[in-house]
């Protein structure tokens, strides 16, 4: 009897508990669903804003271009050239950066670009820069770029144009083809298309940290799918470029799901995913972008299983308090004898109260009406229950809130993050730009009006206080005055080390000892004139009253130097100039010829013989003559510059090493010095831009940067071995003829 | 006789000959003038002076130089030598740089490049009034 009551009773409870841990754990499990969803939403919006920024870039660059059309074709092209470049080194985003433009819309003349990279055969202008490796090559292209989808597309469309995956090689040849996709501008010259701008993105590379954040949890991968359903990135490269629905066995599937993908909004389904081995959801997300009629979609993958895994840790939690709630209630049935059905009754109404969703109803301890231990017993396991549950499912709607929250946070401040990001790098760049150039204008000019102006005065005390006692001199002291000047002159002006320094003071205390008057000012000028030899003379001399002569060789031999050195700055200063027009122009219309590098080594040399002096010993060693496809002139400024740099690095004294030779395809040109070599934490800073050791006598930040350019034009290579005794700068240009070489002018129209 | 010095130091030797030769024809031999092509050589220059007997009384540094830039080093100079009085002159007017320069006193006076002499020597002299 008292068992059938006792089961009676524990129905209920048994089917409330049920219910309750049914509907929590329900609960549970949709938040975790749901913020699965928020996850895939937020990553789809971390690839948007991406694609915003880019599209933002290539707009105003698009328009930018247009706003060109003021000046003549032939700059204008090469402005456009290198404002590309520009951008694709500013951007490791980027793959390449290209412009095709209309035939006839800047000044086409197949005979004039003929072999030039920056028109396409039939003269249509064309400029396009792509990364191979870790440099930036400038490629070349015939007229079927004008067929492909990322020309036609923002042509017909008249707006920006985010293209379906495709293959492309910028080398021509096949096994260099990579999968892509393009951003594309039309550029418009008020109404009239005239070409179309565009940046390429590696499909495997582009959306790596939107992959790799999902990556971080297990049992998940994430995806990138067109608005047609091709797979646009993808943990295995192998999926990139498939139909996503290739893992749909019915038509019918594919269709809904082709459906769901035209809608624009995110969706989901589940299906097993044969990448994970389970069950799994597939949460897609778009990515609102323009260039497209429908976006494309960032999907994650997530095994069911894995989702769900905290709200069963919830539900079996239940489940245990459950047994044990029934134990206990058993046990209390078993033993108590009357006033059964009042506390049974009241818990009953709370366990309806706790399942309805009232966590915070508890059944009043004194309600049971009697006060037996067993009702009371029973009343508090009930209502600890009831508390462990509710503190549960808090703890879990505070974890739900608080990951909104942080992704919440992520999203405003990658907004603020991207809106900043363009002003200051273009910020940065004009300042380092500004910094540069008035450094390396202000130097020689600082040197130039010092030198005019003490030239002037000297000239005319020479002239005026010197010329009339010339006139009177005995002619021993007419021999010193010459012999001094000439000594003077010998000189030139190679600024005295620490071995001259001491010299100096050792004769200068000397003379000192000997009563001399003026000896630092008379040591002075014996160093100044290299006069150390003549000490005797000039000391009798002077102490004869004949320091005039002595001062006037002098001033005459640093009248001299001074024109020697506004000679050297103008140079210097008309070097900076040439080098900022290098840099903004980027590319002269140059024609290419067959040059051989040790004819113009030589070249170089015999226009720099004065600066080069005896002290320099050249070591040639042209082992070979095969001639290169070049621009002649922007070769010979990289000479220029390597030999400068040489002969800095090793302050005018030391050997110069010239050396050609040839390495399979390769000619390979070799400019050493015995300088005191690159430092350790310098030697990967010397091809950047501004930078500049400036070593005594040269400050042109540009010098390397500009080397670099010109060879990487050529499709060559230019690197630097540096050790304490000196450094080595090779150049590797491809042998005329060898494939991967400029074209001959013969070829290129072909 | 000769007791007191001025040392110059730039990494340009257009610069410093220019300099030494501006100096030489305005103070005559009322000074003994160095050179030195960077702060680390002019800090080894400074230590010789002594021995020579020479007193250092001005230094003229450039602010962009390789190694150590011209503020730390005048920095340096003033920390051993505080009597020394320094002229930065310096092609880039870095606002913030030359302001605290002035500020803390390391140096006494800043000349831009391309400097014209009457500046200069209006700065030089009132370094050296300072000094005496």
């Amino acid at each position: 009897m008292l068992l059938s009551v006792g089961v009676a009773a524990l129905l209920p409870y048994g089917v409330l508990i049920a219910l309750s841990i049914t509907l929590a754990y329900r609960s549970a499990s949709e938040d975790s669903f749901r913020y699965e969803g928020a996850r895939s939403e937020h990553l789809a919006n971390l690839i948007a804003s991406k694609f915003a920024f880019f599209s933002g870039q290539g707009r105003s660059l698009a328009s930018s271009f247009s706003s060109f059309s003021a000046i003549p074709s032939a700059s204008r092209r090469s402005a456009i050239n290198a404002e590309l470049r520009s951008v694709i080194e500013g951007q490791p985003d980027i793959l390449a950066a290209w412009a095709q433009w209309e035939r006839g819309a800047i000044g086409d003349s197949p005979a004039a670009y003929a072999g030039s990279l920056l028109s396409t055969s039939s003269g249509a202008f064309n400029a396009t820069w792509y990364r191979r490796g870790h440099a930036i090559v400038q490629g070349s292209v015939d007229d079927s770029a004008y067929q492909g989808d990322f020309y036609l597309l923002p042509k017909a469309r008249g707006r920006t144009t985010l293209v379906e995956p495709y293959p492309y090689s910028y080398t021509g040849r096949k096994e260099d083809a990579v999968l892509e996709t393009s951003l594309c501008f039309p550029i418009f010259e008020g109404e009239r298309f005239v070409g179309v701008l565009g940046f390429d993105f590696e499909l495997a590379s582009f959306f790596k940290e939107a992959l790799a954040e999902v990556k971080k949890y297990q049992e998940r991968y994430g995806m990138v799918v067109t608005g047609s359903g091709t797979v646009a990135s993808h943990i295995l490269s192998e999926h990139i470029g498939k139909a996503f629905t290739e893992g749909f066995s019915s038509e019918e599937q594919r269709g809904s799901f082709l459906a769901l993908l035209a809608a624009g909004r995110s969706f989901t389904f589940d299906k097993f995913s044969p990448l994970i081995g389970e069950d799994s959801r597939y949460y897609f997300a778009p990515i609102r972008t323009d260039g497209v009629e429908r976006p494309w979609y960032f999907a994650m993958v997530a095994s069911k299983a894995g989702i769900l895994a905290p709200a069963r840790a919830v539900a079996y939690a239940m489940i245990g308090m459950g047994v044990l709630g029934a134990v206990v209630v058993s046990a209390s049935i078993s033993l108590a004898s009357k006033n059964l059905a009042a506390p049974f009754a009241a818990l009953a109404e709370g366990a309806r109260r706790i399942s309805s969703g009232d966590l915070s109803f508890r059944v009043p301890s004194e309600e049971p009406g009697g006060t037996s231990s067993e009702a009371l017993a029973l009343t508090s396991s009930f209502n600890a229950m009831a508390d462990r549950l509710e503190e549960i499912l808090s703890g879990l709607e505070a974890k739900v809130a608080e990951r909104t929250a942080s992704l919440e946070a992520a999203n405003a401040e990658l907004k603020a993050a991207q809106s900043g990001l363009e002003v200051a790098a273009k910020l940065a760049l004009l300042g380092r730009l500004t910094a540069g150039i008035s450094h390396d204008l202000n130097t020689p000019i600082g040197a130039i009006r010092s030198s005019v102006s003490l030239s002037l005065c000297s000239v005319e005390e020479l002239v005026r206080g010197f010329l009339p006692i010339y006139a009177t001199l005995p002619a021993a002291d007419r021999a010193l005055f010459h012999a001094l000047f000439d000594g003077g002159l010998r000189k030139g002006w190679a600024r005295p080390g620490r071995e001259d320094r001491r010299r100096k003071a050792e004769l200068a205390r000397r003379l000192e000892a000997g009563g001399v008057e003026g000896a630092w000012f008379l040591a002075d000028a014996i160093a100044n004139l290299g006069a150390y030899d003549r000490e005797a003379e000039v000391v009798d001399c002077v102490a004869r009253g004949g320091w005039p002569i002595v001062a006037a060789a002098e001033k005459a031999a640093e009248t001299c130097r001074s024109a020697s050195i506004v000679l050297e700055a103008a140079e210097r200063a008309a070097r900076t100039v040439s080098a900022l027009a290098t840099y903004s122009r980027g590319q002269d219309f140059d024609v290419l010829e067959p040059v051989r590098p040790a004819e113009d080594l030589e070249a170089v040399l015999t226009l720099n013989s004065s600066r080069i002096g005896s002290s320099v010993v050249v070591a040639r060693d042209y082992a070979c003559r095969d001639p290169v496809m070049a621009y002649r002139d922007k070769l010979k400024e990289v000479w220029m510059n390597l030999i400068d740099n040489a002969l800095q690095a090793m302050d005018y004294k030391g050997s110069l090493g010239l050396a050609t030779s040839r390495e399979g395809d390769w000619v390979v040109v070799s400019i050493s010095d015995t300088g005191r070599g690159i430092p350790e934490g310098l030697r990967d800073k010397v091809f950047t831009p501004f930078f500049s050791t400036k070593p005594p006598g040269e400050g042109v930040g540009l010098g390397l940067d500009i080397c670099r350019r010109i060879v990487e034009r050529h499709g060559g290579a230019i690197g630097f071995e540096s050790g304490p005794g000196g450094s080595v700068f090779s150049v590797r240009l491809r042998a005329s003829g060898a494939p991967g070489a400029p074209p001959t002018p013969g070829e290129a129209g072909a | 006789m000769i007791d007191k010095a001025i040392l110059c130091v730039d990494d340009e030797a257009l610069i410093l000959f220019a300099l030494k030769r501006e100096l030489k024809a305005h103070y005559a031999d009322r000074f003994a003038y160095e050179t030195a092509a960077s702060a680390e050589e002019a800090l080894g220059v400074i230590g010789e002076l002594e021995t020579e007997g020479l007193k250092l009384i001005l230094v003229i540094s450039d602010w962009l130089m390789p190694g150590m830039k011209g503020d730390e080093f005048l920095r340096e100079v003033k920390a051993e030598y505080p009597s020394v009085q320094a002229l930065l002159v310096t092609g880039q007017a870095d606002g913030d740089i030359i302001h605290s320069l002035l500020r803390d006193g390391v140096a006494n006076g800043v000349v831009l490049k391309p400097w014209r002499e009457s500046t200069l020597f209006e700065k030089i002299d009132r370094c050296l009034e300072s000094a005496t």
